[in-house]
């Protein structure tokens, strides 16, 4: 089987938003609660500020795509939810970020350093983080900025489940820099590794040099390329780094995750942040002492992943 | 390639190839390869890189081996013209032109071979105008342009006195003679032993960006630090000795069958190469034996799991048959129980030859199939997401066009120069050319 026509018949059998989606269609549950309609329990969770936020999600205005309500998944008993998602002051986190992210922007480009923190004790692998990401960026089949990969641990009874989202860690020491021939990729002065795509000349060099496997490769592929008709949303240029990339000036160039500094300059968490179910991806700025990302690091469970590497990763893990 | 039947005086100045049942058979499986390759190219121009089976964790593929196999016998045919104008081999000297067109042309091949694999070819020249000097991949390309001047302005010495014989001559080959020769139509053995000089100090500057290119591809892969089967200081010393097997084949399968003056002169040139040839593959089993076993038997899990991939993962037939039966045992054997027949001395080292095919592949593929994060590969479902990777019908066809276009390349520049002819005119050792079959 070719990989267009593996592609077609993984689309066919789970439908685009599935595919897109990857894993989290099955783990799913608050987003399908909230589009099941309002039971009293999740009136409570209205008054914590978070059932906006997931309707958001779920109806697709917000970043991310909406799940089509036609798709039945299980449901999870609610008790096992809440305490996944609502910590009190989880909305008064994002509040916290969004201040310190605008405050970060008042200063000169060079003395802000964005860094980024993951819980993995509350990612709760539903991958909202990773569509959201594929809707913000319009990413293409193959190109996905931010899977989450899953771990199983333990022996039966006491098995457990581990959830790590994999950004581009915006390496202080990136690998993938020095490497280019053409120098289209390199780190910018508030600490995000950029690729200018208009330079890229897909060599793939860099994505053989980072360890952490973040590049990936736009193949010039459509979700409904083999279906009657293209749809126009898979044309739409991608706005990474604000500019307008047309979808053809982006096949053929190595992409990757870049914390979505088009939003970060407009004022906005990147859509992974504002849109994780659980609460768990913090971020702000690294140069900022009073930052909550901050606080944790000092926490003693923050890691980084390959730490002995040297890359100095600007994503950290709790753990 | 077509044959040239000529033996002999006329050897220096081949004639078009006669339209012999061989010839013919040669050209038409050529221009099959060629016409097939072609369709390949279309279909990777039209689609970009869609029909290729690589995706975004198995990154490099097919091409870059042949990338790597065709650069590695330019460089390798360099050294060996080097070492026989350095060395002053007398039989061997003309070998000299034959190694360094060669080197010339699987050079082009490669390149093109790279450029297809280019996201954006159109691009290409940014690493010209822009180069990033603190990335391998720069050094490379100036190693490359240095080489690809210093290597025609020597075949350029190394062939001008016959050049001048034969412009003095009739036919549109003495005209091209005419036009390369600037003017410079001196014969005398005076104006021979200049241009020798000035060839030797071409090839002693060109062996820097040769060793430089060569020796770079390894480096290319082992500075990846993120890859523990490539991030080994022997790589780049492997990188040599397979490429004078590479070139030390071909070189010696050109001389046995298709150079002029094949079976009179050549033969004692024959016995050299496919010697050199098999020397220099036993040196690459103790290089590859001494980065296994430290490998294998290191304590880092990573770098074992790497080499137990190749040992015993998904491409294991690549290493033990094609690699190590085919490429290594088998010619091997050969020589230790041929070692004076020219006929079963080719046959050993076309294999060895073969065999750097694989050598080149088992670089390039498994060392990336390990993921670089477990479990990465099911994290998001799609079929570029996988490090499954066999190369796709595109892939093949793509290499096929590149390896016709070398083969073309070559077939040129041996019409149209006097190949096979040595600058000083040596009379061969005909005693070494009959000798043991
Ligand atoms: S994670 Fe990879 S792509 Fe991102 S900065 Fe580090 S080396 Fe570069
Ligand atoms: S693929 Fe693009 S960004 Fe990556 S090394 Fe090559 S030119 Fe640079």
């Amino acid at each position: 089987m070719t990989k267009a026509s593996r592609r077609r018949f993984l689309a066919g059998a789970a439908g685009l938003s599935a595919v897109a989606a990857g894993s989290a269609i099955g783990r799913a549950a608050p987003a399908t609660a909230a589009s099941e309609g309002s039971p009293a329990s999740l009136t409570a969770l209205r008054e914590q500020n978070l059932l906006g936020a997931l309707q958001e999600r779920a109806s697709g205005t917000g970043p991310g795509f909406g799940l089509p309500s036609a798709i039945s998944v299980p449901v999870i008993p609610e008790a096992d939810i809440l305490p996944l998602i609502a910590e009190p002051g989880n909305d008064a986190t994002l509040a916290r970020m969004q201040e310190e992210l605008a405050r970060a922007l008042e200063k000169p480009i060079g003395e802000r350093r964005w860094t980024m923190a993951i819980d993995l004790k509350k990612c709760i692998g539903c991958s909202a983080c990773t569509v959201a990401c594929i809707a913000e960026n319009h990413l293409p089949p193959g190109v996905v900025y931010r899977p989450v990969l899953e771990e199983e641990s333990g022996v039966y009874p006491n098995v457990t489940r581990r959830f790590t989202p994999r950004p581009c860690m915006q390496c202080d020491e990136p690998p993938c820099v020095p490497v280019c021939p053409v120098s289209a990729t390199y780190k910018r002065p508030d600490g995000v590794v950029e690729i200018d795509y208009s330079k890229c000349i897909g060599c793939r060099y860099c994505m053989m040099a980072c360890p952490y496997a973040a590049r990936y490769f736009d193949f010039g592929e459509h979700y409904t390329d083999g279906t009657p008709e293209r749809q126009p949303y898979e044309e739409s240029p991608a706005p990474e780094y604000q500019r307008d990339w047309s979808r053809e000036s982006v096949e053929g160039v190595v992409r990757k995750c870049q914390f979505c500094v088009h939003r970060l300059n407009a004022g906005m968490l990147p859509a992974c942040v504002a849109t994780c179910i659980g609460g768990a991806t913090y971020f702000g700025d690294g140069n900022d002492p009073e930052s909550l990302v901050n606080e944790l690091l000092a926490s003693g469970r923050a890691v980084r992943l390959k730490e002995e590497l040297g890359t100095k990763p600007k994503v950290f893990y709790l753990v | 390639m077509a044959v040239a039947n000529h033996v002999g005086p006329r050897a220096l100045s081949p004639g078009l190839p006669r339209p012999n049942p061989w010839t013919l058979a040669l050209g038409v499986v050529w221009l099959a390869a060629f016409v097939a390759g072609l369709a390949g190219l279309a279909e990777r121009l039209s689609n970009g890189h869609q029909a290729a089976d690589y995706g975004s964790y198995l990154t490099w593929g097919l091409w870059v081996a042949v990338y790597q196999y065709l650069i590695e016998m330019a460089a390798g045919a360099f050294l060996i013209a080097a070492a026989i104008s350095l060395l002053r081999i007398r039989p061997m000297e003309r070998f000299v032109p034959a190694s360094l067109l060669l080197a010339i042309t699987s050079l082009l091949a490669g390149i093109l071979t790279v450029w297809v694999d280019l996201g954006r070819m159109e691009r290409f020249w940014r690493v010209i105008f822009y180069p990033n000097w603190s990335s391998i991949i720069a050094w490379v390309v100036v190693a490359y342009t240095a080489f690809l001047i210093v290597a025609a302005v020597a075949l350029w010495f190394s062939l001008r006195a016959p050049l001048a014989e034969r412009a003095s001559g009739h036919g549109w080959r003495a005209s091209v003679a005419k036009l390369l020769l600037f003017g410079r139509r001196d014969t005398s053995s005076a104006a021979r032993a200049r241009d020798m000089k000035v060839v030797r100090v071409l090839l002693v500057i060109g062996l820097l960006p040769a060793i430089g290119f060569s020796g770079g591809e390894g480096a290319l892969f082992g500075v990846v630090g993120s890859r523990a089967y490539w991030n080994s200081p022997i790589f780049p010393i492997a990188f040599l000795a397979s490429a004078i097997v590479t070139a030390g084949a071909v070189l010696t399968v050109l001389g046995a069958f298709f150079l002029p003056g094949r079976a009179r002169t050549n033969g004692h040139g024959v016995v050299f190469l496919a010697r050199l040839t098999l020397g220099a593959l036993l040196a690459l089993l103790v290089l590859e034996f001494a980065q296994y076993s430290v490998g294998l038997y290191g304590s880092i899990p990573a770098q074992q799991d790497a080499y137990e991939e190749i040992l015993q993962g998904r491409y294991w037939w690549n290493f033990w048959i094609l690699h190590l039966v085919g490429g290594a045992a088998i010619p091997l054997a050969i020589f230790a129980l041929r070692s004076a027949s020219p006929r079963w001395l080719t046959g050993a080292s076309f294999l060895a030859g073969a065999g750097m095919f694989s050598v080149r592949l088992n670089a390039v593929i498994p060392g990336q199939v390990l993921p670089q994060l477990e479990g990465i590969e099911r994290a998001f479902a799609d079929p570029r997401l996988t490090f499954d990777y066999f190369p796709s019908p595109m892939e093949w066809l793509v290499s096929l066009f590149v390896a016709s276009v070398g083969v073309l390349l070559f077939y040129a520049g041996y019409q149209l120069l006097p190949i096979g002819a040595p600058a000083e005119a040596e009379e061969p050792h005909p005693a070494a050319l009959q000798g043991g079959e």
